[in-house]
């Protein structure tokens, strides 16, 4: 069973907050209060944190390669660079008046999905072809852009302690 | 006697020379610098100069006298070269080339303030080695004991839109207009008579708000580099011409001079941008030395063998096709000629007889025909009473096509009538047009009232938005030529090009243009142009490789301004 952590902007924080204050509260009580079993729940507790943490880095630093344009720092985050393409996305940029986000994990850690509102500037070819557009592309152009606000979904993999992309996607709402 | 010299081929049809580098180097080497009209100015005789550029050269001047100088690149050995100068303001402008090499300089440097502008120049950087290559580098001029400036030349758009008239001191007239941050225009009023405007990409920096460095090569013609530094207050110029003439032979000469400024046309930037930087969405320009953003029309649009065409166009006819991206701001579908019977009577030409049988469907026969033909067609009434369509000629022998506008105020016609394939290119459209009236039960034609072509148009400039995206600008440039300017993503123009071009006017701001993308796709292109509605209609008529496509044009309009140019053809409006 996975488990969520709900990691709307605010909500991440104030819960990110409370994790990190909670294994110092644990550290001073446990000469007369833990257990075996709170010890585990905190850390993974813990843990989970960490990866949604680690996994929404990770997302940033996509949105932040895809919007330079960066392909080779966009690939060194994917485990298939083909799969986390966003063909007709120009730029992405944080939308805090969109869904909450969320990032789900994996009970053994190893895989996760994520949904972060986004707003995403689009750009599609202009069809069919014609002189004109031609010559537009030519000099970047012969495309229509507009803005669309949506979700990015991915999918991620821990590989050697590292969470990797392996599938993304912009849904618009 | 004849007093405009016209060529036997206008330059989008000449064959220049592909000259091999051997070739280029030896015309070099029997050049001594650069020859003038004008008396050389003195002003650097005598001096000393070191330039540092940023990530460029540094070069190290002696001027031994007028026309010799002494330099050394980046250290390097000091050689001899003949050079030319000349002045404008505090503005100095010399030229020279590096014997033993296809290499040289043009070097711009203010006076006033010690900053330089070099364009280093060389031939045998691209397939066809006798185009012009360059690469700017922005720097000053040292001065012993003190901090060098911080401030530079860059490039601009602060001379975006403006034209000028300009005749040289060795008789050359142009006129020049600068539509566009990448290119220019530049009609040849004494070298080709005037009647065509040609397109070169064209690199523009600010000296300061009246002095700029415009600099042209002529690709996919001679490839000559034009460079001048120009005072836009006074009309005043100073320049040099590199390379090589339709002949081969060698141009290389400074010149000084004067002009008319004629006109400033709009500019479409978002306000505050002052074009100190070329934006060009997902595409960069060239990292390579020299690299620039290039229309190559010659390259991207090659010539289709007659039989494969025909065979290409017997396979497909792509007849007003739903999509179309050059239509998608175009007007209603006209119900006006449905159902309705008329005659078409030319002026010296058919008599074609129409029968619309809705408004999809027309059947057409010449005069004496019994047998009719079945098309396709569209209309639009771009006025009260002004009907234009178009259709193919089925089974006409150069897949002819017909785009025509009928006022039925006047019961009066006129028609562009294309046909496919000329003596340069098989994929290529021709055009003539056809002046008559309307028969018609309940009209009676006048006898004597055509319409006529006109030059009121000239020296305008229109854009057009097809659809969401897709947005050009026409420049009429000359009462035989417009251009085609594509803007940049912020607004800029961009690149651009030329072909012959005609105008007819309907009524009062009413206009039946055509324009031939010629030594290019080769498309026809016809509109009639509302500027009371700010619309267009028309035809696009074009073939290659993929077939024949008749597709229908529509685009929404804003004026863009006018350059007040009628004078230097002989023409008032």
């Amino acid at each position: 069973m996975n488990k969520t952590v709900d990691s709307a902007r605010r909500r991440f924080i104030w819960n990110a907050g409370a994790a990190l204050s909670a294994p110092l509260a644990v550290v001073a009580s446990s000469a007369s209060a833990s257990t075996t079993s709170d010890e585990s729940s905190l850390n993974t507790r813990l843990a989970m944190l960490e990866d949604a943490n680690a996994i929404r880095e990770v997302a940033r630093a996509y949105v932040k390669h895809v919007n330079a344009g960066a392909h080779a720092e966009v690939a060194s985050l994917c485990t298939d660079p083909a799969a986390a393409r966003l063909d007709g996305i120009r730029a992405l940029t944080a939308d805090p008046h969109g869904h909450d986000d969320a990032i789900d994990i994996a009970a053994d850690r190893r895989t996760a999905t994520a949904r972060i509102s986004h707003a995403a500037e689009t750009e599609r070819p202009i069809e069919p072809p014609c002189p004109l557009v031609e010559m537009a592309r030519a000099q970047g152009g012969g495309v229509t852009r507009k803005t669309e606000r949506g979700v990015l979904e991915g999918s991620f993999v821990k590989i050697d302690g590292v969470w990797k992309i392996e599938r993304a996607a912009f849904r618009t709402d | 006697m004849q007093r405009t010299r016209y060529p036997r081929e206008q330059m989008h049809r000449i064959k220049y020379t592909k000259l091999t580098e051997a070739q280029i180097g030896a015309k070099l080497a029997a050049t001594s610098g650069p020859t003038s009209a004008s008396p050389l100015s003195d002003v650097l005789v005598g001096k000393s100069l070191t330039i540092k550029t940023d990530d460029g050269p540094t070069l190290v001047y002696r001027f031994s006298s007028n026309n010799r100088l002494a330099v050394a690149e980046n250290g390097g050995k000091t050689v001899a070269a003949g050079y030319g100068a000349l002045t404008l303001d505090h503005m100095a402008m010399f030229s020279h080339l590096l014997p033993g090499t296809q290499r040289g300089y043009q070097v711009v440097i203010d006076q006033a303030t010690n900053l330089a502008t070099v364009f280093e120049v060389w031939f045998g950087g691209y397939d066809d080695k006798r185009e012009v290559q360059r690469q700017i580098y922005y720097g000053y001029v040292e001065q012993p004991g003190k901090e060098p400036p911080k401030d530079r030349h860059g490039i601009t758009n602060r001379i975006e839109g403006k034209g000028f008239y300009w005749k040289q001191d060795n008789g050359v007239e142009t006129i020049e207009y600068y539509p566009t941050v990448l290119y220019s225009n530049f009609v040849e009023l004494t070298r080709l008579g005037g009647e065509l405007s040609f397109c070169a990409p064209t690199d523009y920096v600010k000296i300061d708000d009246e002095l700029y460095i415009y600099s042209r090569v002529e690709c996919e013609f001679s490839g000559t580099m034009t460079l001048y530094v120009l005072n836009a207050n006074r009309a005043e110029q100073v320049g040099v011409r590199l390379g090589f003439d339709e002949s081969d032979a060698l141009e290389y000469y400074v010149f000084r001079g004067q002009g008319e400024w004629v006109g400033q046309i709009a500019q479409f930037e978002p306000f505050g941008d002052v074009g100190t930087k070329i934006t060009m969405g997902t595409r960069q320009l060239p990292q390579a030395k020299g690299g620039r953003l290039v229309y190559r029309p010659f390259k991207t649009n090659p010539s289709v063998p007659k039989a494969d065409l025909d065979a290409a166009i017997a396979k497909t006819k792509s007849i007003f096709p739903e999509r179309n991206a050059m239509a998608g701001n175009k007007g209603p579908i006209s119900t006006f000629l449905a159902g309705k019977k008329l005659t078409l009577r030319y002026d010296n030409g058919p008599v074609v007889q129409y029968e619309f049988d809705d408004v999809a469907k027309l059947r057409w026969r010449r005069e004496g025909e019994t047998a009719w033909r079945d098309e396709q067609y569209e209309s639009w009434e771009s006025a009260p009473g002004v009907i234009m369509f178009g259709h193919l000629l089925s089974g006409a022998p150069d897949h002819d096509a017909y785009s025509v506008v009928m006022d039925f105020d006047h019961a009066l016609v006129t028609t562009l009538h294309g046909t496919m394939g000329t003596p340069y290119m098989a994929n290529e459209a021709a055009v003539k047009t056809l002046f008559g009236v309307i028969e018609m039960d309940g009209l009676v034609p006048p006898k004597y009232r055509r319409h006529q072509f006109t030059d009121e148009l000239v020296g305008r400039c229109v854009s057009w938005n097809y659809s969401p995206g897709l947005t050009s600008m026409h420049l009429y440039a000359t009462p035989h030529s417009l251009s085609w300017i594509i803007f940049l993503e912020n607004g800029s123009g961009g690149l651009e090009w030329s072909g012959p071009a005609s105008y007819v006017k309907i009524r009062d701001e009413l206009y039946f243009a055509y324009w031939l993308e010629e030594a290019c796709n080769g498309t026809l292109g016809t509109i009639l142009i509302n500027l009371r509605t700010m619309r267009n209609a028309g035809v696009d008529y074009h073939a290659d490789a993929n077939g024949l496509r008749l597709t229908s044009i529509g685009a929404h309009a804003r004026q863009a301004g006018r350059f007040n140019v009628a004078k230097y053809f002989d023409i008032s409006t």
